[in-house]
């Protein structure tokens, strides 16, 4: 009798719950390029050649992988401001965000206006104007491309920062250090030398690289300004030193020197004076990276069972193992804002790319190698750039973390190695 | 005559400075009598033919005539009745004389007074022909004076009309123009009234169709709710059935499915995201409101999962159509951080 009671009371109340909600839990995303539109801006110069911004802006968000540009032919129309567009026909081409821009002013100076189109939401997510000159127009739509990045993905886009490399020229007769725009672009040569030139580290500001020489006849640590090309060993004393990083500050370098044959991470104010000694230890202790902080240093030793990450506090301290999967993990280069860690993992002779969760110690091998070295960050973090030894030749390779695809940059000669990327220079 | 004229004018002026006819016990150092100035040509004339005729017979006497006493000395003893006769012969001579002289000077005294009054005239004349004269000449001048008033005036007659007429012409532009507006207002006012009276029937239309639909309203909602409440026992008992059989959960399944496919966040979804999102469907499965109960990513978080949403509109039909629902929650991830 109760039971029925309650049945009865359920029934009268459903018609009434019924009308409510459905309820859908939503478990995953898929991962997928966004499909975007980038389309030619409008040229309303009406001397000389146009530069195509459009082109390079696609390019560079092509390249991470996380966008799917539309083809310029298949776009029907090719409108240059939000107000032209008829969103519905974008969302038939499934195009979910269209950029659109026009250029005015003069050849030598000209005025870029662009504007970021949501389709599906309907409007404009970024109207903006940019000056620009004939010499900076790479830079211009480096700019614009970063911009857009940061709009769609929430993270500061990489395309305006700089790349520095070592470059080997057939038969090692030469050794260049490279300066280029971060797409492989532009590349400068700051440094020759018949020497071995290793090891580049981009000083926090931009403004300095520091690299190890052989020219000495031995690894010495060197700072160089990179607009003017004037440069200076690090230690006064011309001892043997490596795989110099900068500190957060730009103040003081950590290096791998090299004292009776063992090589130990000192700390090296860059204004001069006495190095800081922060490991001590019969081990090698080599490749330092200073955390985002500046508070502790990471640093490759072969103090237990072949090479592994270990860190020790900047101040000097006890020093911590921290990378426990496999028997080799070299090579530590902090992910900025994340707390992962690239690193150099061999495994069955093959030396890859490798994410490690610095929480969990998960490692996440990113290449295949069979030689890749060498990792450095983006400083968004959504990018690492690397030597990249593959079966296939030598370049370096770019693996961009959110979409998990790999670009590889070659020289038209020689090998090209020990990439560092720069910091953010705007 | 002349020689008399002047003899007369001798007289009449010695007359005038000599003590003259004057009356007797008058003041001699008195001025003649104011009566006496006009007539003092007559008077003068009178006493110098007086004056004239004693002198005169005198000296006619003293030269024609010898004297008397001669007579006698000379004469023989005549007798006296030939000398009264003679006498009287002589007077009577005397007399004829005198009276042929007084015949002359009243003669003369006509003439005179001829000569005066044709003077007189003549003088009339001339002082009439003078007084012409300045009359001529004070019209001609008037008459010039008046000639100039009048062109004068002419011209301020011609001036003013001209203005006249320039206002006439002003007024009547100004008067057509008025003309011209009225008549503009009055086909507007008529175009307005005549689409008032359009409106006013068109409205009494819409009122009556109003009127019509409110009823047939009336009528399909008395049979709408009672179809209704038909409809929803008979769902009601078919969406348990469906729920029962699991074919809720298939559709739900599918709604997932089509959502998960279409959420494409770059970089993946950030670690801690929580969403809850309700959406308004409209029949035909349209996503029309989209509405965040919870939410704690980013700006472009909440974008993808927007996005994510509209890609997959329509959603999936329901299998049955008891199994629409006006609204959807959403919500992600399965758990409640924490749970």
């Amino acid at each position: 009798m109760k039971l029925r009671g309650i049945f009865f009371a359920i029934l009268a109340v459903l018609p009434l719950t019924a009308s409510a909600q459905l309820d859908v839990v939503i478990t995953r995303s898929t991962q997928r390029a966004i499909p975007i539109a980038v389309v030619p801006f409008e040229w309303r110069v009406t001397l000389g050649l146009p530069y195509d911004f459009a082109e390079i802006v696609e390019a560079d968000l092509e390249r991470t992988g996380q966008f799917a540009p539309m083809g310029r032919e298949t776009m029907i129309t090719r409108p240059t401001r939000f107000s032209e567009m008829r969103l519905t026909n974008w969302r038939i081409m499934d195009v979910e965000a269209v950029l659109v821009g026009h250029v005015s002013g003069s050849e030598e100076n000209p005025t870029v206006e662009f504007e970021l189109v949501d389709v599906y939401a309907g409007k404009s997510l970024l109207v903006y104007r940019l000056q620009s000159s004939r010499e900076a127009f790479r830079a211009t739509a480096h700019r614009i491309a970063d911009l857009v990045y940061e709009q769609l993905t929430g993270a500061r886009g990489m395309f305006s920062t700089r790349l520095a490399y070592v470059q080997v020229t057939p038969g090692r007769e030469e050794f260049r250090l490279i300066v280029a725009d971060a797409d492989g672009q532009n590349p400068i040569v700051v440094l020759r030398s018949t020497d071995p030139i290793m090891s580049p580290s981009w000083s926090p500001d931009g403004a300095y690289l520091a690299y190890v020489s052989f020219e000495a006849g031995h690894a010495e640590v060197f700072v160089q300004e990179v607009a003017t090309g004037q440069r200076r060993p690090l230690s006064p004393d011309r001892t043997s030193a490596s795989a110099p990083a900068w500190s957060p500050d730009g103040r003081s370098l950590a290096v791998a020197r090299n004292v009776n044959a063992n090589s130990d991470i000192y700390i090296y104010s860059i204004d001069g004076g006495s190095p800081q000694r922060l490991t001590r230890h019969s081990a090698v202790e080599t490749e330092p990276e200073f955390s985002a902080d500046g508070n502790r240093v990471y640093f490759t030793s072969d103090r237990g069972i072949g090479p592994q990450v270990y860190v020790v506090p900047a101040r000097g301290g006890r020093a911590q193992r921290v990378s426990f999967t496999g028997s080799y993990n070299a090579r530590p280069r902090l992910q900025p804002d994340r707390n992962q860690m690239a690193i150099v993992h061999q495994q069955d002779g093959r030396f890859r790319i490798g994410l490690m969760d610095l929480r969990d110690e998960s490692l996440r091998l990113l290449t295949d190698g069979p030689l890749d070295e060498s990792p450095s960050f983006a400083p968004n973090g959504r990018a690492l750039i690397f030597g990249a030894g593959t079966t296939a030749g030598r370049g370096l390779g770019v693996y961009f973390i959110d979409s998990g695809v790999m670009r590889l940059l070659r020289a038209p000669e020689g090998i090209l190695r020990e990439p560092a990327w720069g910091p953010y220079e705007n | 005559m002349d020689r008399l004229k002047a003899l007369i004018e001798r007289v009449v002026q010695s007359l005038r400075a000599g003590p003259g006819i004057r009356s007797p016990g008058a003041n001699p150092n008195a001025p003649p009598l104011p009566m006496l100035r006009p007539c003092s040509w007559s008077v003068g004339g009178h006493a110098a033919l007086m004056a004239f005729l004693l002198i005169g017979f005198a000296t006619r006497i003293q030269t024609d005539e010898p004297a008397f006493g001669t007579i006698a000395i000379d004469g023989v003893v005549l007798d006296d009745e030939a000398v009264q006769r003679e006498i009287q012969r002589l007077d009577e001579l005397e007399r004829a004389a005198v009276i042929e002289r007084e015949q002359e000077v009243e003669r003369l005294l006509e003439q005179i007074e001829e000569q005066e009054e044709r003077q007189r005239r003549q003088e009339q004349e001339l002082s009439a022909l003078s007084s012409q004269a300045e009359q001529a000449r004070q019209t001609l001048s008037e008459q010039q004076a008046e000639a100039s008033r009048q062109l004068s005036a002419m011209q301020q007659q011609q001036q003013a009309e001209r203005e006249r007429l320039a206002q006439v012409a002003r007024e009547r532009k100004a008067e057509e123009e008025r003309v011209k507006a009225a008549e503009a207002d009055l086909e507007r006012a008529e175009a307005e009234r005549q689409q008032a009276r359009e409106e006013a029937r068109k409205l009494s239309e819409e009122a009556d169709e109003a009127e019509r639909r409110i009823a047939e309203t009336e009528r399909r909602t008395r049979e709408a709710e009672m179809a209704e409440q038909l409809r929803r026992e008979m769902a009601a008992e078919r969406r348990n059935e469906a729920i029962e059989s699991g074919l809720l959960d298939q559709y739900k399944a599918r709604i997932r499915q089509r959502i998960e496919s279409n959420w494409s966040p770059p970089g993946g979804i950030p670690e801690g995201l929580m969403w809850v999102v309700l959406l308004d469907i409209l029949p035909g499965n349209e996503v029309d409101d989209i509405q965040f109960e919870a939410f704690n990513g980013t700006e472009t978080d909440r974008r993808y999962i927007e996005t994510a949403i509209r890609r997959s509109s329509p959603l999936p039909e329901p299998p049955i159509p008891e199994l629409f629902e006006r609204q959807m929650r959403l919500r992600y991830p399965p758990t409640e951080p924490g749970q």
